[in-house]
């Protein structure tokens, strides 16, 4: 490593993409999450993983307000997107989730076209001007998730008629779409095979020239293969943060060691 | 390896681990070349620069096993991957006892530097160095080109060094005999031929290694052994 | 008590041997599925049952004898003054067109050369409906150009002669019956075997209004099918949109709470309120409060909204639901509204839902006679009503309950128009129900 891409790490690491100070999460009387600190750098991946129930997906939907939708849901402390108060009570969660792209667990393409798909977002928030601007987002949206060379001659066909894999990109291409700056994705591939899977973790490392990506996942593995960062979950409290390759061959806490190696579920 | 990962970055990590084997060979190889000029020109300050650049090999044996250890934690890899990384580790570790020999080398011939030379023993020990440096340089193609033959003919070659080696025992003891005022450097020169001798030894298991890579299996234990004097009744075991 | 298996222990014996507990197993299954087969049957039986005695009875309905009298429009009986004035000769009422059609039946049977005995010209006249003077009337005074001229006229036959020959009237009923005469059969026969009367396909039934009780053969669905059809667009243009923001504002947008909670278990509640309670309801807001009129297909179709909002309400809620929450989140996750959320993905995965719902409430809407009666749909009522939109606010019955009044009625002939509206309603729920099912079927997607 040499002296630029230090500096250029170092500083960084000093300005953080999102910074969560405090953040406790309730639903009703449950306290899923327990005053959980932590930094998450731009282009990087950054993975939660923890036991089922860790609030690792809770914390996930907090930093783009998804927590909102849920009656019940209360959130303390604060959530800063480039230094500004995301739960500021002048921040519009609509605006913010422009801003914070998510992708779900389950591939959830609108059943519309391939192309109703990637362009509704940008349709919604009026990033086009004219017809032509708005294919020219969407092809490029649709190369960023490695899925135009596989649609480009079928964009009016249905979206749900893609396989698992393609239709989760199809969904991260939606996300991509609306140029956010963060994308957050609950257990991407947890419904894919392993050769989608692996495409998407490829796609993944990818995107990560571009935006910060925080990723929920169960699979261990997938957060080695992916992530630079990882965040172990443990009953809603945030147990361990810091460099993948460390975690995976060193962790500090004695529940994170307990977990990654198979000894606690 | 003609497919590639899906997951590019797999690939790198492969690579990187790889480069980093490659580089270590090529340190080794002139850790051995330089040791063995050093001691044939009685260039103390070469012996110096030999022993000084043996921390570098190690730093990076260290280097090596970490990122091997990384890449198992982190991409958990399987069947030929697998094979990879566990040859890289085994690898690296048998070219650090090479540079350990080369080491060792310079160190004596800082010792025989003072002494009596010894008549066209120099010129041997350099021969058997130039031998096992070309195995050294040899089994290295074979690893990068995952070539088995190459590695198989690498593997038989040290039955030369082994019979070289030999050939220099008795050479020693000759000498000794001759005059007990030589057995002090005859020593040290037998050590460094030992050393040699040992490793073209690791350098075989090298070989060994590539072929496990390419085949999966290990080679059967058939290599002839051209050491007999641990078998030599009238010399006794030496190791 | 000593061979228990103990948990871990292998299981011992052969699997090509059955043992009593699973035999024992096996046949209560067969037992149950006989009996799920003996229901299934029982059902399919009272269906066949009730649809091939509906049939039975109604589908003649369908068919009218219908006789064609050639008949002389004698100038000073019409139009005595000579004049061809309308005014004057609409002063002749129908009394005056009776005599005419006797005397063509008389002429009919003089060109076929029927003699019976004992039938005046008067009894010959007889077995022509009481409608048809009526029906030449109407005729005369708007063709007076033809007087003096013999025309060929085809009236219905009278509901009695319809009747023999739908074998309901036979020669010793009408022994004992004064509306009809055994020779007046005769004659009907012999008119038959001359070509004069015949037996065909009935179309005033379905667009004719309703007749008088001496009248079945002329009596006809077109005013109930009118009103029940005005009736569903009211209900239609009411229940819609106010079913859908309803369910669409309590299942997306309505806080979770105590009021919401007492809201939904009322709207459940009234889906099972009995429906003569919105009649009296209808009754009292809307004709004595708000003075709207009686009979008219507006009150009727208020009073039906009301009926069917929850039967509306119900299923949308429960289309919206199935809309599967990944899509809510997808939307939401791009940064749509909460109200783009539902416009753009929700409602166009759930309107087949909604829309099968609210077919099949306007169904149970378009079948439902006790509301109605109470707010006087009952009446019988001879004129059509205008087109729409005036003619929401005209007297008007509704098809069940032109079948309840036709069942109350003495004529035997009213049985098979009753039986005949109700193959006409059924046939109407049918194509409801139908489109129901393709609508379901075309736009269903899958996700």
């Amino acid at each position: 490593m040499n002296d630029l891409a230090l500096a250029a790490k170092t500083e960084a690491a000093l300005k953080p993409k999102i910074s969560a100070k405090g953040v406790d999460v309730y639903y009703a009387d449950n306290h899923a999450i327990k005053n959980v600190d932590v930094n998450i750098l731009d282009k990087t991946v950054t993975a939660f993983i923890g036991p089922s129930g860790c609030g690792k997906s809770t914390f996930l939907r907090c930093l783009n307000r998804m927590n909102d939708t849920i009656d019940i849901a209360r959130i303390e402390g604060e959530i800063l997107l480039d230094g500004e108060d995301i739960y500021d009570p002048k921040v519009d969660p609509v605006q913010l989730r422009a801003k914070v792209g998510m992708v779900f667990q389950k591939p959830n393409p609108f059943p519309k076209s391939i192309f109703d798909n990637v362009s509704y977002g940008p349709r919604i928030h009026g990033m086009a001007r004219n017809k032509a601007e708005l294919e020219e987002i969407v092809e490029s949206a649709l190369r960023r998730a490695a899925l135009w060379d596989e649609v480009k001659d079928r964009l009016l066909a249905p979206g749900t008629g893609l396989s698992g894999g393609q239709q989760q990109r199809l969904c991260i291409a939606r996300a991509v779409a609306t140029a956010p700056e963060v994308l957050l994705m609950d257990e991407p591939c947890s419904a894919l095979d392993p050769i989608a899977t692996a495409q998407i973790e490829e796609l993944i490392d990818e995107l990560r020239q571009n935006y910060s990506l925080v990723i929920v996942t169960h699979s261990m593995q997938q957060a080695a293969r992916v992530s630079q960062k990882t965040a172990f979950f443990h009953l809603g409290n945030l147990v361990e943060y810091g460099e993948t390759g460390h975690i995976f061959t060193n962790p500090e806490d004695s529940r994170t060691e307990a977990y990654i190696t198979g000894r606690i579920g | 390896m003609n497919e590639h990962h899906i997951q590019s970055a797999f690939d790198r990590d492969l690579e990187d681990i790889q480069a980093m084997i490659m580089k270590m060979g090529g340190m080794v190889e002139a850790a051995i070349h330089d040791a063995t000029r050093s001691l044939v020109k009685r260039d103390e300050e070469l012996a110096a620069q030999v022993r000084a650049a043996d921390s570098q090999i190690d730093a990076l044996e260290e280097e090596i096993n970490e990122a091997a250890a990384r890449l198992i934690a982190l991409r958990a890899p399987a069947a030929s991957d697998l094979r990879t990384v566990l040859t890289v580790i085994k690898v690296s570790s048998n070219l650090e006892r090479c540079g350990d020999y080369a080491k060792n080398l310079a160190k004596r011939t800082s010792v025989l530097v003072q002494m009596n030379t010894i008549e066209g023993a120099a010129k041997s020990i350099r021969r058997m160095a130039r031998e096992v440096a070309g195995m050294l340089k040899d089994v290295l193609d074979a690893y990068v080109q995952r070539d088995v033959e190459l590695a198989e003919d690498v593997r038989m070659r040290d039955h030369e060094v082994d019979q070289m080696y030999n050939a220099l025992f008795r050479e020693f003891l000759t000498h000794m005999m001759e005059d007990p005022r030589n057995i002090t450097s005859c020593m040290h020169l037998h050590f460094i031929a030992k050393n040699i001798e040992r490793t073209g030894d690791h350098i075989t298991s090298i070989a060994e290694q590539v072929i496990y890579l390419v085949t999966g299996e290990y080679p059967e234990e058939s290599r002839p052994k051209g050491d007999r004097t641990s078998f030599d009744p009238k010399v006794g075991g030496s190791e | 008590m000593t061979d228990i298996a103990m948990p871990g222990a292998p299981r011992k014996g052969s699997l090509l041997v059955r043992d009593a507990r699973t035999a024992r197993r096996n046949a209560a299954e067969a037992r149950f599925r006989t009996y799920g087969l003996i229901a299934v049957l029982l059902g399919l039986l009272a269906l066949v049952v009730l649809v091939v005695s509906i049939i039975g009875n109604g589908a003649s309905a369908f068919r009218q004898s219908y006789v064609t009298v050639p008949v002389t429009l004698l100038e000073e009986k019409l139009d005595k003054s000579g004049t061809r004035d309308p005014a004057v000769m609409a002063k002749v009422s129908t009394f005056g067109y009776a005599p005419l059609i006797a005397a063509g039946v008389q002429d009919a049977m003089d060109a076929a050369g029927i003699e019976i005995e004992g039938l005046s010209t008067k009894g010959a006249g007889g077995i022509v409906s009481k409608d048809a003077p009526a029906q030449l009337r109407d005729f005369v005074l708007s063709n007076p150009g033809l007087l003096g001229q013999t025309v060929d006229f085809t009236f219905l036959a009278s509901g009695r002669i319809d009747g023999y020959f739908k074998g309901r009237v036979t020669a010793q009923t009408a022994a004992l019956d004064k509306n009809v005469s055994p020779e007046q059969l005769l004659l009907a026969d012999a008119l038959k075997e001359a070509g004069a009367l015949e037996t065909r396909f009935n179309w005033s039934f379905i667009t004719a209004p309703d007749a008088s009780d001496q009248r079945p053969e002329a009596a006809g669905l077109g005013v109930a099918i009118l009103g029940s059809f005005y009736m569903m667009l009211v209900v239609l243009a009411l229940a819609l949109p106010i079913g859908v923001a309803a369910s669409i504002y309590l299942e997306e947008f309505a806080p979770k709470n105590r009021i919401t909670d007492v809201i939904e278990v009322n709207i459940s509640n009234l889906a099972a309120v009995p429906s003569i309670v919105f009649g009296i309801l209808g009754l009292a807001i809307f004709i004595n409060f708000a003075g709207l009129p009686q009979s008219a297909p507006i009150v009727g179709g208020l009073v039906l909204t009301l009926m069917t909002l929850p039967r509306i309400i119900i299923p949308s809620r429960a289309a919206l639901q199935a809309v599967p929450p990944s899509i809510r989140e997808a939307a939401l996750g791009v940064g749509a509204s909460k109200m783009q959320t539902v416009f753009h993905h929700v409602l166009p995965l759930a309107a087949p839902g909604i829309l099968t719902g609210l077919i099949i409430g306007l169904g149970q809407a378009l079948g439902e006679t006790a509301p109605l009666l109470l707010i006087g749909m009952v009446a019988f009522v001879r004129e059509y009503p205008s087109p729409p939109i005036d003619g929401i606010f005209d007297p008007a019955t509704a098809l069940p309950v032109q079948i309840f009044n036709w069942t109350q009625r003495s004529d035997p002939a009213f049985v098979e128009r009753a039986s005949g509206a109700i193959i006409v309603l059924l046939i109407f729920l049918l194509i409801m129900n139908l489109t129901a099912i393709l609508l379901r079927r075309r736009f269903e997607r899958r996700w």
